[in-house]
Formats: C-alpha cells, sequence, structure tokens
C-alpha cells in the first residue's frame, strides 16, 4: 500500500481543516476544522509509522487523540461561556477590539 | 600724528555697538555724549588725514590703506581697501561734520523721545556706514557701505514704527533702494567679467586705456562699459532719488527731522552723485551712458521742481526740491564736470541741512504740524530760524555771493559747454541745459513760494497753535547758524575763474583734480553769459513767488487755482505716479504672491506635504493596524502565509559566495566550492555564453568552457535543487583576451 | 483483514482505500460547508468513521479502534451536545470581516498543502514513502504492542497527559459555570478562607469537609 497516497490523503485533510479554520463564521465549525486538522496529522503519523514499521508513531497518535479530547472538551466550555454572554457564536461580532 | 585710515568709519560703529549694547542703560547726557563724540572724533582724523597727511600724496592717488583679505576664491580677490584721496576727502569731511551738528541738534530736538539712545546708535551705525561708502576702493566695499546706509535709512524712517505709515515709508524707501541695487550689482558683474577685478583704481586703468573687454560690443551694440555704467546709474538712480526711483524720498518725510536733514539731504542720497563722480574714467568712455545720466537728471530736476509747486507740507516740498537739486548734480557729472557735480553736492548738504533743520525748528514750533497752508508771519516770533532759512533760501535759489549761485552756474555753463558728446549726441548738451534752466526758474519759484507762505505775511494758524509759537532752544539754534555759516560762505571756495580773471581762486577744483582730472575748460564768453542768466533767473522765480504769494495766498494765486483746478490737482497729487507704479507694477505682484501663497503654501505645503504625508501614513497604519484587532482567525491566516515565505525560502540551495574562474587564454576553468551536502542531491547549470541556456551541467559546481573568440563574458552558474524545484543564481563576468 | 506491507499493492486494496478516501474528504468537505451545524458534526462524524477504517488499512488497529470509541464516540457527542445547547441556523456561513488576510491564508496554506502533494508524487519513489520495507510483524498496531510500547518507553508522557485530562476536566467546568454558580463558588471559597483564618490551632489540622456541607447546603437552599 503505497505510503505517498496516504500522505497526499493527509494534506488534503489538513487543507479542507484549514479551509474551515480560516473562512467560517460559526466557531463550533472552527473547532470542527481544528479537529480535522487534527486527524490529517494523525493520518500522517501513522502511514509513517507503517512504512518505517516502528510503533512509536502509533503511541504519538494515542497522545495526540488524548490532547484532541483535552482541546475539545476546554474550547468548548468556552463557546458555551461566549454564547451566554453574547448570546451568538458569530465570530463577526466576538471582538471587543474595533475593526 | 598718529592716524588710521580705518578709525574714521571705525569710530562712529564703535559708538554704536557701545549705544546699542548699553544706550537702555546709560543716562541721556551719556548717550548724547558717546554719540557725538564718536562723530566728531571721526571728523578729526577725517580733517587730520585731509589737511596734513593727504597734499603729499594727493598726486599719486591718495592715503590706500588695505586692511585685509576679505575673499580670494577662483579668479575673484576681494580686499577691504579704504582710499583717502580728495573726492573722497572732502566727501568724509562733509559727513562728519555735517553729522556732528545734526548730532548736536538731535540732542534737542529728541529730547522728549522715548527711544533716545536707539535713535542715536541709528545715526552713528549711518554715518559709519557712509563713510565706509566713501572711503572704500573696491565696489564690494563701496556696495558694504551702500547697502548698510539703505539699512539705516529704513531704521530711521520707520524710527517711530508704531505708526503703520512710518513703517511702510521705511519699507517702500527700502525696497526702491534694492531695485537699485540689483542694478549695481549686475554693473559689478559684467566689470568683473570684462576687467576681472573690482578694485576701483584697477578698473578705472582699465577704463583709461580705452582697450579691452570694457569697449568691446556686448550687447545691442553697445559696448560693455556702457552696460556696466547704465546698471551701476541705475543703482544710483534708487539711492539718489532720481527717475523712476524717487518715489521713496517725499515718503521718507515721516521719519524725523535730523534725519531727513542728514540722510535725505546732505550724505545717503549723495551717495549716487559721489559713485559716478568715482568712476568717472568709466563713464569717460561711454558717451552714450553720460548722456542718459545727464537727460535722466534734468527730467528728474524740472520735473521734481513742478510737484514741489503744489505741496502744502514743508517737509515735502524740501523732499522734492532735494530730487530736483539731485538732479542738477547728475547732470554736472553727466557732462564730465564732475567738479561741478561735487560742488554742488558740497553746497546743497550746508543749505539743504539748513532748510530742513530750520523745517523741524518750524514744525516744532507749530506744535508739530507741518502743514503750510496755516502758517504764516513766523518772520517775527522765530528770529533765528528766520534768519537762517533767509540764508539757505537764497542760496537755493542762486542769489550771488551765497553758496548756491557758484556751484549751480558752474552745472548749468558746463551743460551748455561741455565737449564730452560728439555728433550723435549733439543735441544732448543743449536739451539738458535748458532743461536745467528751466528746472533753475523753478527751484527759485517754489522756494520762494514756501518762504512766503511760511515767514511773511500774517499767521493763518489757530489761536491754540499760535499761543504756542516759540524760539528752539540754543542747542537746536546753533548748528543752524553754522549750517546758514556754510551756505552763505561756502561758495567762496569755488569761484569760477571767468569772473574775475582769476582762475586759481577756484579752490575747490583745483583740490579735486587729482581725483576728477582738470576743470573743465569752457569759452569765457559762455561762463560770464551764463552767470547773467542764472541771476536773471533767480530774480525771476523770486519775483514770480512773490506776485502769486508774498504775504500769503495773493489773488494771482487764487485765480490760477480756480483756473485750472485739475491741473492743480494733478501736480499737488505728485503726478499721480506713485499710483501709477501701484497699478503697473504692485499689483501684479501682490496677484502673483497671492496666487503662489495660495498654490504653494496651502495646496502643496499644508495639503499635499504635510497632510498627504499623515494621510499616507494613516493608510498604512490602517493596513498594519487589522492585523491586531484580535481576530485569530486574520493571525492564522497571516500565520500561513509567513510559513509559506519561509518555507519557501529555506528550500532555496545554498550558493557559493563566488565563483572562481581561472582563465588560460580561451578556456576557463569555473570552480565553485566543495559542492552539495550529502542530504541534499543538486544539480549545476553553467551558462558560459549568455544565451540563456545551460550550457554545462553536473552534480559538482565545477565546469569548463571554450570560448570562440575575445570579450567579455557573463558566466552564470545557477544551483537547481529538482526534489523541491527552487534554484538560485551567481554571475561572474570574465574578459577574454 | 490485516494487509501485509507489500510492495505491490492489490487492486482490492486500492479500491477500499479509494473509497475510504472518498469518504473521508467528501465529509470532511462537508463539515466545512454545512449551514446548519448539525449537519456538520454528522459529516464529521462520518469523517472519522471513514479515517477508522483507513487507520485499519494501515495496521493501526488499536487506533482505529480508539478513533471510533474516543472521537467519534466521546468528542464528538460532546460537540452534539453543544450544538444542542446553541442551536442557531446561520444566515452567513463565511465570515466576512478580514476577508481579504484569511481568504490570502487559505490560498497560502492551500497552495503549500497542493505543492506538498505534487512534491509527495513526484518523490514517492523514496524509501521512506514506498510502504514497509520489510514484512510487518503480525502484532504491529495490536493494543498489546502498542501497550507496550506506551508502558514501557513512555510512560512520563502518560502520566502527563492524564494530569493534562484532569486540568482540562477542572478547567472546562470552571470555564462553563453560569454566573451565579460562579459567584457562589466565590463566596464558599472566601468563606472557607475566612473561617480557616480564625481558627484555632486544632481546627486548622481538620480536613475542610466539615465546613463544606453547611455552605453546600446552604447554596443548595438558594437554587
Amino acid at each position: 500500500m503505497p505510503t505517498h497516497l496516504y500522505i497526499m490523503l493527509s494534506l488534503v485533510l489538513f487543507l479542507i481543516g484549514a479551509g474551515g479554520v480560516l473562512l467560517r463564521r460559526n466557531a463550533l465549525i472552527v473547532l470542527m476544522g481544528i479537529e480535522l486538522m487534527l486527524n490529517a496529522g494523525n493520518l500522517a503519523f501513522l502511514a509513517f509509522a507503517r512504512s518505517l514499521g516502528d510503533e512509536k508513531g502509533q503511541v504519538f497518535a494515542f497522545f495526540v487523540i488524548a490532547l484532541a479530547a483535552a482541546e475539545a472538551a476546554v474550547g468548548l466550555a468556552i463557546l458555551v461561556g461566549l454564547f451566554r454572554t453574547r448570546q451568538t457564536v458569530n465570530l463577526d461580532e466576538a471582538s471587543l477590539m474595533r475593526r | 600724528m598718529l592716524f588710521n585710515l580705518w578709525l574714521i568709519p571705525f569710530l562712529p560703529f564703535l559708538g554704536a555697538a557701545t549705544l546699542i549694547l548699553f544706550g537702555q542703560a546709560m543716562r541721556r547726557d551719556w548717550v548724547h555724549l558717546v554719540a557725538t563724540l564718536a562723530i566728531g572724533a571721526s571728523f578729526l582724523v577725517a580733517a587730520d588725514a585731509f589737511f596734513f597727511n593727504l597734499p603729499a600724496v594727493a598726486e599719486a592717488g591718495g592715503l590706500r590703506d588695505v586692511l585685509w583679505t576679505w575673499m580670494a576664491s577662483g579668479d575673484l580677490t576681494v580686499e577691504v581697501v579704504l582710499r583717502l584721496d580728495v573726492l573722497s576727502g572732502v566727501m568724509c569731511l562733509v559727513i562728519t561734520f555735517i553729522g556732528a551738528l545734526i548730532h548736536i541738534y538731535s540732542a534737542g530736538y529728541m529730547s522728549h523721545d522715548a527711544d533716545y539712545a536707539r535713535f542715536f546708535a541709528y545715526l552713528n551705525l549711518f554715518c559709519g556706514s557712509m563713510l565706509v561708502l566713501v572711503l572704500g576702493d573696491s565696489l564690494p566695499v563701496m556696495f558694504v557701505g551702500w547697502e548698510g546706509v539703505g539699512l539705516c535709512s529704513y531704521l530711521l524712517i520707520g524710527f517711530w514704527y508704531s505708526e503703520t505709515a512710518n513703517a511702510d515709508a521705511g519699507k517702500k524707501a527700502f525696497i526702491t533702494n534694492r531695485v537699485g541695487d540689483f542694478g549695481f550689482l549686475l554693473g559689478m558683474f559684467l566689470l568683473f567679467y570684462a576687467t576681472g577685478t573690482l578694485d576701483i583704481p584697477e578698473l578705472l586703468a582699465h577704463a583709461r586705456s580705452g582697450a579691452g573687454a570694457l569697449v568691446e560690443p556686448f550687447w545691442l551694440g553697445m559696448p560693455l562699459a556702457f552696460w556696466a555704467a547704465l546698471f551701476l546709474f541705475i543703482g544710483a538712480a534708487g539711492k539718489s532719488a532720481q527717475i523712476p526711483l524717487y518715489v521713496w524720498l517725499p515718503d521718507a518725510m515721516a521719519g524725523p527731522t535730523p534725519v531727513s536733514a542728514l540722510i535725505h539731504a546732505a550724505t545717503m542720497v549723495t551717495a549716487g552723485v559721489y559713485m559716478v563722480a568715482r568712476m568717472g574714467a568709466l563713464y569717460a568712455i561711454t558717451p552714450a551712458a553720460m548722456a542718459i545720466v545727464a537727460l535722466v537728471g534734468a527730467a528728474t530736476a524740472l520735473f521734481a521742481a513742478i510737484i514741489g509747486f503744489a505741496q502744502n507740507d514743508f517737509k515735502k516740498v524740501l523732499a522734492y526740491s532735494t530730487v530736483s537739486q539731485l538732479g542738477f548734480m547728475f547732470v554736472g557729472v553727466g557732462v564730465g564736470a564732475y567738479g561741478a557735480g561735487i560742488f554742488h553736492l558740497f553746497t546743497h548738504a550746508f543749505f539743504k541741512a539748513g532748510l530742513f533743520l530750520c523745517a523741524g525748528s518750524v514744525m516744532h514750533a507749530m506744535s508739530g504740524s507741518g502743514d503750510i497752508t496755516k502758517m504764516g508771519g513766523l518772520r517775527r516770533k522765530l528770529p533765528w530760524t528766520h534768519g537762517v532759512f533767509w540764508v539757505c533760501w537764497l542760496a537755493i535759489c542762486g542769489v550771488p555771493i551765497f553758496s548756491g549761485f557758484f556751484s549751480k552756474d558752474a552745472i548749468v555753463a558746463s551743460a551748455f559747454g561741455t565737449h564730452a558728446f560728439s555728433e550723435g549726441l549733439a543735441w544732448v548738451a543743449p536739451t539738458v541745459g535748458v532743461l536745467l534752466l528751466l528746472a533753475a526758474l523753478g527751484t527759485a519759484f517754489y522756494m520762494s513760494r514756501l518762504y512766503f507762505l511760511v515767514f511773511t505775511g500774517e499767521s493763518r494758524a489757530d489761536e491754540h497753535t499760535k499761543a504756542h509759537i516759540h524760539e528752539s532752544p540754543i542747542e537746536m539754534v546753533a548748528p543752524l547758524v553754522v549750517l546758514a555759516v556754510g551756505a552763505a560762505l561756502g561758495g567762496l571756495l569755488g569761484i569760477p575763474g571767468a569772473l574775475f580773471n582769476h582762475p586759481e581762486w577756484n579752490l575747490f577744483f583745483h583740490w579735486l583734480e587729482p581725483a576728477v582730472g582738470p576743470e573743465m575748460h569752457l569759452d569765457h564768453t559762455l561762463e560770464l553769459a551764463m552767470i547773467v542768466i542764472s541771476i536773471v533767473i533767480a530774480g525771476g522765480g523770486i519775483l514770480l513767488a512773490y506776485v502769486f504769494y508774498g504775504g500769503g495766498y495773493r489773488t494771482p494765486a487764487h485765480n490760477f487755482a480756480r483756473s485750472f483746478p485739475r491741473f492743480v490737482a494733478l501736480v499737488r497729487d505728485k503726478f499721480r505716479v506713485d499710483e501709477l507704479y501701484g497699478f503697473l507694477i504692485i499689483r501684479p505682484i501682490r496677484y502673483l504672491a497671492q496666487g503662489l501663497f495660495f498654490l504653494v503654501d496651502r495646496i502643496l505645503i499644508d495639503r499635499i506635504l504635510v497632510h498627504g504625508v499623515a494621510l499616507v501614513v494613516d493608510v498604512f497604519a490602517r493596513m498594519a493596524r487589522t492585523l491586531q484587532v484580535g481576530d485569530v482567525q486574520r493571525h492564522l491566516a497571516v500565520f500561513g502565509i509567513g510559513l509559506l515565505v519561509l518555507f519557501y525560502l529555506a528550500i532555496k540551495p545554498p550558493v557559493p559566495d563566488d565563483l572562481n574562474v581561472t582563465v588560460e587564454g580561451v578556456h576557463v576553468q569555473v570552480d565553485a566550492g566543495e559542492g552539495s551536502p550529502i542530504s541534499r542531491q543538486l544539480i549545476y547549470e553553467f551558462d558560459f555564453d549568455e544565451d540563456g541556456l545551460p550550457d554545462k551541467h553536473g552534480n559538482t559546481p565545477q565546469a569548463s568552457f571554450s570560448y570562440e573568440g575575445r570579450g567579455t563574458y557573463r558566466i552564470k552558474m545557477t544551483v537547481l535543487d529538482p526534489r523541491w524545484g527552487s534554484s538560485r543564481s551567481l554571475e561572474k563576468t570574465v574578459s577574454i583576451q | 483483514m490485516l494487509f501485509l506491507g507489500v510492495e505491490n499493492a492489490s487492486l482490492l486494496e486500492l479500491v477500499v482505500f479509494a473509497i475510504l478516501a472518498l469518504a473521508t474528504v467528501s465529509g470532511a468537505f462537508l463539515t466545512v460547508t454545512r449551514r446548519n451545524p448539525v449537519s456538520a458534526v454528522m459529516s464529521l462524524v462520518g469523517t472519522f468513521f471513514a479515517l477508522a477504517g483507513i487507520y485499519a488499512t494501515l495496521s493501526a488497529h488499536f487506533l482505529a479502534v480508539l478513533q471510533v470509541l474516543v472521537y467519534a464516540g466521546a468528542i464528538m457527542v460532546l460537540f452534539v451536545f453543544v450544538v444542542m445547547i446553541l442551536n442557531r441556523e446561520e444566515i452567513e456561513p463565511v465570515a466576512w470581516r478580514g476577508i481579504l488576510t484569511r481568504a490570502l491564508g487559505a490560498g497560502a496554506i492551500g497552495y503549500g498543502a497542493l505543492w506538498s502533494v505534487r512534491l509527495v508524487h513526484q518523490t514517492k519513489d523514496a524509501p521512506l514513502l514506498k510502504g514497509p520495507a520489510a514484512a510487518l510483524p503480525e502484532t504491529f498496531g495490536t493494543v498489546a504492542s502498542n501497550g507496550l510500547v506506551l508502558f514501557r518507553d513512555f510512560v512520563y508522557p502518560f502520566e502527563a497527559i492524564s494530569l493534562l485530562l484532569l486540568v482540562a476536566i477542572v478547567g472546562g467546568v470552571i470555564v462553563s459555570r453560569s454566573h451565579t454558580q460562579e459567584e457562589a463558588a466565590v463566596e464558599v471559597a472566601n468563606r472557607r478562607r475566612a473561617m480557616r483564618a480564625t481558627a484555632g490551632p486544632e481546627r486548622r489540622l481538620l480536613p475542610a469537609s466539615e465546613e463544606e456541607a453547611a455552605p453546600a447546603a446552604h447554596a443548595a437552599s438558594h437554587h
């Protein structure tokens, strides 16, 4: 199974995730884009782990998943707090600074 | 006796400096003492030099003192050099003597003024500058004095600057002077261009030699000497109030009367005449320029005299009289009778200063007013003033025995009898002579008018003023008397030879010979005829004035005014020359200035440069500000862009510092170092013949090539990284023999 | 279902990979382009399932299961909960503020990504990208094998990650407290501090449990 295909897939996933993070207005979608990017990284780790025959890559992907969980939890908690004060998750209106 | 030439101008400067620095703190007596001592000491030094040291060297050109080298740059060398010869010596004596008298007079006149010290400081400064002007033996040095007196004139005319009119008059004087000074500068430039020097003796030697660049045609077929002389004369016209630059002098009467007496009668305005006399040799080689000088002088003399007929302010009459008499002087130097011109300068200084100081006395008595329509009968109330005025009046009219008669007659006779003008310009001499005769008639008329209206008849003043009429104190009267004596007897220094057939009695002209050349030789018949005509004219003018104004305004005066009201108004308005200048010159300049102000100041500087810069900064700031709004998505975006840029830079292959090119005949060997690191497979391409296509390539940075012909080639090595697709190149030029 | 990492992949493998890759990419694409957040969440769940399949083809069995359990199972459930709380349908999907910079950034990343894809394609014969050089052991990617590596070589990071999770939990609770909850907690903490300060020496030794009961009941009675 040629590894380069997996790497290309990982890159495309990363690209889609980055597009979502940069261009979307809804904060939830932005968080989901971040999850996508993390998963793209995971995919790359696993592909190279198999290619090199080293399991360390898989262990690292394990850590990434744990981290993603923690980050998602806290991020969503913040989002809930934001919603409570501003009644919106619209990122356009989520800034106190002047345009 | 120990003396130094530089003391003459230095002492007044020292006085001025002392008064400027400490004058405010000094007591009035001390201020006056310092100033008068300075000028008096200067007079003593000048007299000592003139009478004791000069005669020995008079023939050789006088006493010359080189003080220091002012500038030596390229072809131009200017030294500060002072020369006291007979011409400048006479001027120095006049300046310092009359200056000292006026200092004494001013003590009384300005005694009530708060700016006492400033006045005397300026007076001293003026005297010093004027002395530099006449003593300067190099055109730039003379120019320093020239500008200095212009400055002091401005300062002194606008002395009471809190009145806008006075400040305006000062400005007018200075600006009109400046226009003339521009001409002076152009003249200097032309002379330097032609002769390479600005030293007066050298310039005059060039002129006398009659050859060289000076006499070659320069422009419009006229020789360079003509243009130089003409431009210098323009400067003189500005300084000495000739047509068309005379308009400042009547306005200058806004200054204190001692100022008018010293500056605008005796000294500054005569600077132009002095300059022409000094540069006599230059004028002698351009009869055309001399003709212009004489014609302008004569026209001015007549023109100003006519204006003087209808003026109602005491000092204005005297001002126009000065302009007119200066015209006489210019005729004198214009027809080549330099001695006559300077002689008239000499006598005029005495009687005109006397007339002005009398004006001060009269105005003092009339509570500050100078309106002659309200004067009259002052003969009884102001005996001393009247006496002095009487003497000076007769002198200026040209009544025999008094000084003016001799000097004026000398000029008019020279005008008719001069040999300076040859065929083409032969009409100049008679024309000038006739104009002068008419001007002399006019002089007699308006001065007599002034005398009759002010001193004779019944007083036309109101009761309040009449009660205050009183003679001036002794310190004001004493200088008046001295001046009157000079006005009366000064003429005896220049008795024309023809009168008593004793040419050696013509002392003044003999004195001046070393400097200005021999006295013009005139036909005896002509001289005697001129004497008679002058007497007739003087008497006729006085008589005419008596008919019109003897003892007050008489019927003929009223009739004339009634018959020609518009003409009288025109003359009284000085022929509206000021208005003409305003319309022709000042308005366009003002529009131009306003336009420029709007364009450059408002638009260019304020809008484009100041606001524009702010705007540009604002635009960039706005762009930069957007990055800092706290928008995380934007930050991430910039992060991504930066990442890409960094990546792009990081993948460029390494390139050595220099290509080592070894040339052997037509064969070149390039060696650029060790080659790519093991982890990177790089490709090296070499382009030897500048065609853009690689000629050699390989995995190592070494290559060799053979050229076909000689020339200069540029070798380009490109390093490629095939994996990332990035490249970098390096060039070196090599020449093949 | 173990695919041995041989050089020549069989047609079946390629087909399976193609299907799963397609599912992943389309799921990801849908996630970032849906207006309705619920739709987005659902597509993301689908994406994760497809990814799990791909992990399986990579002989990462443990990770594949973990992906389903944790990612699709827990994290996405969390997302669903939050979506339910913040149920708002968007009017405009794209945020317009500063769009230029962000589009440029997205473009830059996209350019970099696609260029990397080309690069990867060009160097696909490099040993790193060729797939496993030798046959992988049978135990590659199993729970036991991973666990061994995890607890033997990476025990410190493992402990650290558990600490991190603890911190995340606490942080999540605190951050998402409501206003009144916040005030109550602050009040409790102040009271506890005051009491401990004024308490006698014996009291300080006691755990803070006794004082908890009274204020907790006090706080509970408020709401």
